[in-house]
């Protein structure tokens, strides 16, 4: 399995993020990674954001992606149902609305920030990072087209959601199905935004199962 | 704590007429008190300070002064922001400012708050700064360029640039970079020659470590310490004794930093605002960068007295604020000093200065003090006019702007006192404008009867005469 980091992320350099200048860069640069792995056409999963290059990839590039599964994607707007403004929130917001059971072990070990001050300095730049990196994409308004472009997608696809997503309301998951032709939606009760960390036991079995068939 | 205010719930557009409306009046009335400059600037969307277009107000002001006979004042334009601008469109309006003010235009260059830029115009954070150096780029070329071009940019292409009007002020107007403390502003103003103009609200006591790396920057680059490649913005008040400043204005100066001046930081730089190595210094700083200069900290627990003692707010009497912005002008070591004589729930302005040409007729500061200021002259010319003088004595005159924000019951005259008279041009390969040195230059205010009203005007010379607009190049025509 791969997992590439989002350009300015992870292990990649933080500025090289400048040089990627449009989403259509950026869906580019996952083709060519697919070149360079000399893969044709390969199962793909995101999450949040990265459900919507998921989506993107699938939507640009529909042969190259045999199976797809997102959980709660961004990348469709509804007045009515907006995503939360992710990027505007007070710091101590974002994580109540990312996760159900902010109390819970799973979510602390994910969201607790490194005690000595110096890495935690790191932690906080990198997370501040993350976000404009990606939002870099899809700022104001997480609408950029992909409604237009869903209906090119060809892969089995599995739609999931947290019933409690506060960041992304479960009605999108609807959105996304009556887009893509080959779909289905399984919500996961009691969870929220990320259900790879809240609800790991569910959303596993799911998986595999899913790309086993 | 809440940080919108809706419109519906606490504005009044009848109010809003006024409150325009007054602010121009006090720039006029800061143009006629003797400031080099006066300045206006841009914001949007929120109850602190709403002109979004500041050349909208430069323009209205250009044409005033020009008629009421003020060609020595400076406008001040603090500015528009270019990342949220078409900056062609602002190389035209800011060369038909110049040109109807007969180039009295100072450029204010600012890259703007990330709530400005894009919260309310939807700019993503990450090519803020981007659009704003090609903005600089693109508006000077179009200034100055002799043949026509074309400009392919990342954030405009132009299949043809033939700017018309040009500027009045060759090569063009001279340039000013306002700015909240960000380091990557001040490496761009060193690179470039351009001054610096620190929008601190929170005094210039509070300002020593973030002017004091401004300097050091400037030196690890091999720049010199010339004062006027750094202006500071403070907020003053003027009474006739240290008790009466803080009885008129406490009430005042607690309605501005609890009501009006809050902004979270993720308003002011949403993620990717900020470059990556900003982030880590800010994140590894920790609360001693800015002490207090940062617009998110909640300042209610403050009271106006704790606020006057930390010189959030100069006031006091002329004697007071004169000496306390002559020290800050030295410490921070800045050659333009704008003050903004109109915060918070202040009253209009005129009925103040009144107020306080009362006042100094009753208690004449001593001529031999003041270099001889004349009877009837409000006080805040009085306390503004010397540290210039002072300073001037030392080594380098001060430039004094005033500037405006028009917002809710703060009709800030921001009057940025700026001086673009006193200035001339360095050479073509230094991007900014000095003052004259000249310690005979003193600011002296005459009061002239005109059809029966008092006039002060504004005389930068020992020699008694207007400022002498010569010293601008002018384009030969």
């Amino acid at each position: 399995m791969y997992a590439p980091h989002h350009p300015g992320t992870g292990e990649t350099v933080r500025e090289s993020i400048y040089a990627v200048e449009s989403l259509w860069d950026l869906v580019l640069i996952y083709d060519e990674l697919l070149d360079a792995l000399s893969l044709s056409s390969v199962p793909v999963i995101g999450t949040s954001f990265g459900g919507m290059m998921a989506c993107e990839l699938a939507a640009h590039r529909p042969e190259r992606v045999s199976k797809m599964i997102v959980l709660d994607p961004i990348g469709l707007w509804r007045d009515d149902a907006p995503v939360a403004p992710y990027m505007l929130m007070p710091p101590e917001k974002l994580p109540a609305t990312l996760y159900k059971h902010l109390g819970s072990e799973a979510v602390q070990k994910v969201i607790k920030m490194p005690d000595d001050p110096k890495e935690a300095a790191v932690a906080t730049a990198d997370l501040v990072w993350a976000l404009g990196a990606t939002g870099k994409f899809v700022w104001p308004i997480p609408d950029k087209g992909l409604k237009k472009r869903l209906h090119r997608v060809k892969a089995l696809t599995m739609i999931v959601w947290g019933e409690n997503d506060a960041m992304v309301s479960p009605v999108y998951a609807k959105e996304f199905a009556a887009r893509i032709a080959n779909s289905r939606i399984e919500i996961i009760k009691d969870c929220g935004h990320v259900p790879q960390v809240e609800r790991l036991d569910i959303l596993k079995p799911l998986v595999t199962k899913f790309l086993d068939a | 704590m809440r940080v919108d205010t809706p419109w519906w719930e606490y504005g009044d557009a009848n109010k809003v007429t006024d409150y325009y409306n007054w602010s121009i009046d006090e720039l006029m009335l800061a143009a006629k008190l003797g400031f080099d400059g006066i300045g206006t600037n841009e914001h949007h969307q929120n109850p602190y300070g709403f002109m979004c277009n500041p050349n909208l107000f430069g323009a209205t002001l250009a044409k005033m002064t020009r008629d009421q006979g003020l060609d020595h004042v400076a406008l001040l334009q603090l500015g528009a922001t270019i990342s949220s601008t078409p900056p062609i469109r602002l190389a035209e309006e800011y060369a038909v400012l110049d040109c109807m003010s007969g180039g009295r235009l100072i450029a204010g260059l600012p890259a703007g708050l990330g709530n400005d830029v894009s919260v309310c115009n939807g700019i993503t954070p990450m090519e803020h700064r981007e659009r704003w150096r090609e903005g600089i780029d693109l508006m000077l070329k179009a200034w100055t360029a002799k043949e026509f071009f074309a400009w392919n940019g990342k954030y405009s292409q132009l299949p043809k640039v033939n700017l018309w009007p040009r500027p009045v002020q060759d090569p063009h107007p001279p340039v000013l970079i306002p700015g909240a403390a960000s380091s990557s502003t001040w490496e761009y103003c060193h690179d470039h020659n351009f001054p610096y103009a620190y929008l601190s609200y929170f005094g210039g006591k509070s300002a020593h470590n973030v002017m004091d790396r401004f300097w050091e920057r400037a030196s690890a680059k091999g720049k010199d310490a010339n004062p006027y490649r750094a202006s500071f913005l403070q907020l003053v008040g003027v009474a006739e004794t240290d008790r009466k400043a803080e009885e008129e204005f406490g009430r005042h100066i607690e309605y501005f930093y609890h009501k009006l001046l809050h902004l979270p930081t993720y308003y002011i730089s949403p993620p990717g605002n900020a470059d990556y190595k900003s982030l880590l210094n800010i994140f590894m700083s920790g609360p001693n960068l800015l002490q207090v200069s940062d617009l998110s900290i909640d300042l209610k627990p403050l009271k106006a007295k704790d606020m006057i003692e930390r010189e959030f707010v100069v006031i006091g009497s002329p004697a007071t604020v004169r000496e306390r912005l002559e020290a800050m002008a030295k410490r921070l070591n800045v050659g333009h000093l704008m003050v903004a004589l109109q915060f918070g729930s202040m009253p209009h302005a005129p009925g103040q200065q009144k107020h306080r040409v009362v006042c100094a007729r009753r208690s004449p500061t001593p001529a031999e003090d003041v270099g001889g200021p004349e009877v009837g002259e409000p006080l805040v010319a009085e306390a503004i006019a010397q540290p210039a003088r002072q300073t001037a004595r030392d080594g380098h005159g001060v430039t004094r702007i005033a500037s405006d924000a028009v917002s809710m019951r703060c009709r800030s005259a921001d009057a940025h006192r700026h001086n673009p008279f006193p200035f001339k041009r360095l050479d073509v390969k230094h991007g900014y404008y000095e003052r004259e040195h000249d310690p005979d230059t003193s600011l002296q205010f005459r009061s002239e009867g005109e059809n029966g009203r008092q006039r002060s005007t504004a005389a930068l010379s020992a020699r008694g005469g207007r400022t002498d607009l010569g010293r601008f190049r002018r384009r030969a025509h």
